[in-house]
């Protein structure tokens, strides 16, 4: 499993939108298909690429299979992006520093 | 300047800034050697497109330009790597990110954007990963917040 195979699970819109509604609490494919305009099965399917780059995990909840949301994956991949963002706003100051003081 | 802003489908980061100097000022500033040099590391041309920036504390790090419209936009191709260890003698696009900076006059002043693509190539960002993997972290307030 690589960064690479993380972004593709996450070039989806419709699994953004599951990952966005099992931020808001875990829930179960069928419980997914009640909020999302796609069909359980659909909802199945975009859950197991999910698994697979280990974005979700399944927990059993009684009878049923819930899906949580594993953040450390995405949060690890923000905090770098956000260090990056920080680099990027020292440059523009500088920048800005610069093209005023020519 | 603007907040952080992290898109979440192209794992880019982006800034904007205004700037009280003409189009033409900011221009020079973002694409020529003598003054990127003194807000980045220090830029040296190899070629009409490629060139180096220096840290001397980092070492030489190759970029490309890829597009120029002047006085408009330029991006840039590097490899900024750290934790790959090794750092090309020439640009190496298998873990190579992109920056383009675009400039809009706005009356006296100009707004410049920067938007950094391509972290999904570097082993950096992987790395973060592979430390981070075997623990599970529930930080969803953080989690949503960022990406929101």
């Amino acid at each position: 499993m690589t960064l690479v195979d993380v972004c593709a699970a996450l070039g989806d819109d419709t699994r953004w939108s599951i990952l966005a509604a099992l931020g808001e609490a875990d829930a179960s494919a069928s419980g997914l298909a009640d909020t999302l305009p796609v069909t359980r099965q659909a909802i199945a399917r975009h859950l197991s690429v999910l698994q697979e780059v280990g974005l979700v995990e399944p927990i059993r909840v009684g009878r049923e299979v819930q899906y949580r949301v594993v953040g450390s994956q995405l949060n690890a991949t923000a905090r770098r992006l956000d260090e990056i963002g920080a680099e990027w706003d020292r440059r523009l100051g500088a920048i800005k520093e610069i093209a005023e003081s020519l | 300047m603007s907040a952080a802003v992290v898109d979440e489908a192209t794992f880019s980061v982006s800034r904007v800034i205004r700037i009280s100097a003409s189009i033409e000022k900011v221009w020079a500033a973002v694409t020529e050697p003598e003054l990127i040099s003194s807000w980045f590391g220090r830029a040296e041309l190899t070629g009409e497109r490629t060139g180096t920036l220096t840290w001397d504390d980092h070492g030489s790090f190759p970029f490309r330009i890829e597009a120029v419209d002047a006085p408009r936009s330029i991006t840039y191709r590097w490899n900024n790597d750290a934790a790959s260890g090794a750092i090309p003698p020439s640009i190496d696009e298998v873990n190579s990110t992109v920056f383009t900076f675009t400039l809009e006059a706005d009356g006296d002043a100009t707004v410049l954007t920067v938007v950094e693509t391509g972290f999904e190539n570097t082993t950096d960002a992987l790395v973060n990963l592979e430390d981070h993997r075997g623990g599970w972290d529930f930080e969803l307030d953080e989690l949503a917040a960022l990406f929101a």
